[in-house]
């Protein structure tokens, strides 16, 4: 799978990269002085490095934590994203991560005892329980064969029970779940488009049956599951669609191991579109009903509406209120 | 695809497999035939520099496979050993390419670092080469790094140095590995058609824009909304049909979108 690995020179002796680069005997090893070397050039084309992307093993530096969009959480107050890894192993084509680097290949940090003790230090700023967010920059379970992430940090929220953590997958691969006795404070969210849209937009993505399956799975072992529906995608038929899909992921599922569900519409900034737009031009959904406003690019704001209305309607009819949460673009 | 090879010894098997023929002698040799272009650029890395520029000035077009042919000195791996370069270092000089590899093949990926002279101080999983970093430097502004490739057989190493090469034995070890080499070419030309710019697209624009007095901004308008056709599964015939009703391009261009808005649902 992995053919190439990069690794910065800081990092060459780090004790995850010797134990990586043992488990790929076969990969040809290249040093860099820093991972942008490799990763943020100019004059790099996104979609044919998907073809076949490198791993770059690198030491995450500054600010390990960010503050998430205000509207973007799941019922905490304190909410922050970090990224052990840039990049996905699926290939969804509405996904911004396509938009916003310039480079395919997979950074992985392996620096996660900063990570840890970034997390720590904001677990004792306040005495509001924090929450923790691990799948914005890249799907928390899909790598987990090479980065170990899960298997990590689970163990680490296990000891900090203070702190929520949400792992963000469309991954079935949840062996790692398995060797860990369910913990109240972690949430394995799964993304999920109605089967017509999957098959056209995500690519390399498990089937949607197959994820629900790894969901129920999930959440029968006793983990707390989430539903996060975003993007909303216009499409035709798009009521049943939807409704057909909110069954198809409540059958079998009790409502009791469901955390939450979060509902986003399609949106974009600007110079990502553009950017993705000009990688797939023969892209349906990048010529959809589209415009701008906000510093984003988003469907027109009526179409917007309607269809973030019809779908907290159908969600409302099968789940409490209390635990459908929306997530509003930022305006840049 | 354009290529750039040092010496016409390395390039004789290319030559003859594709069948090039000989169209220039000055100011460096040149060899085409379907749409492969071949330039014999002499050693060292200021001729590399010069021969790819002058492809790029005398065949302009973005996005085109290019690839850098020739034999490297190495540290580590055996003679007559094909290897892709994932790290180009120039001796003395801080910057430094990492070409992304993206095609399945046999030959590993190796460091290398061009150099003013051949080297007789070999270093550990490292390849010297005296062109790579020139031809990469020039290259890679006419295209994606993705398309601009290095390719090195070595030619010498700590077991057998540089005293014991021979020319002619290029010429056996690049024989020897031209079933990878095509297979790269080959790979290399199929993405670079991959991203290439429609030319359903532009062929309509030109019909259409020759008809009517098109503003720059209204033509971009109209690629844009030919692109948009052709990705919502349109006809460009259609669209061109919509077109020559409407008596002036500004409302041509209303037509197009209004025939497109109903369109623009995904299935």
């Amino acid at each position: 799978m992995i053919e190439v690995v990069y690794i910065e020179d800081g990092v060459r002796e780090h004790p995850k990269t010797l134990d990586i680069i043992e488990r790929f005997p076969a990969a040809s090893i290249i040093g860099c002085g820093h991972y942008k070397e490799v990763f943020n050039p100019a004059g790099q084309n996104f979609r044919l490095q998907k073809r076949k992307p490198a791993l770059i093993l690198a030491r995450q530096e500054g600010k390990l934590l960010h503050p998430i969009p205000p509207t973007y959480g799941v019922g905490g107050t304190r909410n922050f994203y970090f990224s052990h890894l840039l990049n996905c192993l699926y290939d969804c084509r509405y996904c911004f991560l396509q938009g916003m680097y310039p480079s395919a290949h997979f950074v992985h940090f392996v620096n996660s005892e900063d990570f840890k003790k970034a997390i720590e230090e904001s677990i004792q700023e306040s005495s509001q329980p924090s929450w923790f967010f691990s799948g914005y920059d890249c799907d928390s379970l899909a790598m987990e064969s090479v980065t170990g992430f899960a298997q990590e940090f689970l163990l680490f929220f296990k000891n900090n029970s203070s702190a929520w953590l949400e792992l963000r997958t469309k991954s079935t691969n949840l062996k790692v779940l398995e060797k860990f006795d369910p913990m109240e404070n972690v949430v394995v969210a799964f993304s999920f488009t109605p089967d017509e849209i999957s098959r056209q937009t995500e690519w390399k993505v498990p089937s949607l049956q197959a994820r629900i399956k790894a969901m129920q799975k999930t959440a029968k072992l006793g983990w707390k599951v989430g539903w996060r529906i975003d993007p909303v995608i216009d499409c035709t038929d798009f009521e049943v669609r939807y409704a057909r899909l909110f069954d198809q992921l409540l059958d079998g599922l009790s409502l009791k191991q469901l955390h939450s569900v979060s509902l986003g519409a399609f949106r974009m900034p600007i110079k990502f579109f553009k950017k993705m737009d000009k990688l797939y031009p023969n892209e349906h959904l990048f010529a959809g009903k589209l415009e701008q406003r906000g510093g984003m690019t988003a469907y027109e704001a009526d179409i917007e509406k309607e269809r973030l209305l019809s779908c907290e309607r159908l969600l409302l009819d099968r789940i409490p209120e209390q635990i459908l949460f929306s997530c509003k673009s930022p305006v840049i | 695809m354009n290529l750039v090879v040092a010496l016409l010894k390395e390039a004789t098997p290319l030559i003859e497999s594709w069948g090039l023929k000989k169209i220039q002698h000055t100011p460096f040799p040149l060899y085409a035939a379907n749409q492969r272009r071949l330039i014999i650029s002499g050693m060292g890395g200021e001729n590399a520099a010069k021969a790819s520029q002058y492809l790029i000035d005398h065949f302009p077009g973005k996005n085109l496979a290019w690839l850098n042919l020739g034999i490297a000195g190495h540290g580590s791996l055996p003679r007559g050993q094909l290897f892709s370069a994932g790290r180009i270092i120039n001796q003395g000089g801080p910057q430094v390419f990492y070409p992304p590899k993206i095609i399945d093949s046999p030959a590993p990926v190796s460091e290398l670092t061009s150099c003013l002279q051949p080297v007789t101080n070999y270093l550990q999983n490292m390849g010297f080469d005296m062109e790579a970093h020139a031809f990469y430097r020039i290259a890679s502004t006419a295209s994606t790094r993705e398309l601009v490739q290095v390719l090195k057989i070595v030619s010498d190493n700590p077991e057998f140095p540089i005293s014991e090469f021979q020319p002619v034995m290029a010429t056996q070890w690049i024989r020897e590995n031209l079933s990878i080499i095509d297979d790269w070419v080959s790979k290399l030309e199929e993405m670079a058609l991959e991203i290439m710019p429609s030319y359903e697209v532009k062929n309509c624009l030109d019909r259409i824009t020759r008809k009517g007095r098109f503003s720059a901004t209204r033509t971009i308008q109209l690629s844009s909304l030919l692109q948009q056709s052709i990705a919502l599964g349109i006809n460009l015939d259609d669209v061109e049909k919509a077109f020559q009703a409407a008596p002036t391009p500004k409302l041509a261009i209303q037509e197009i979108e209004n025939f497109l808005y109903q369109k623009r649902v995904l299935p």
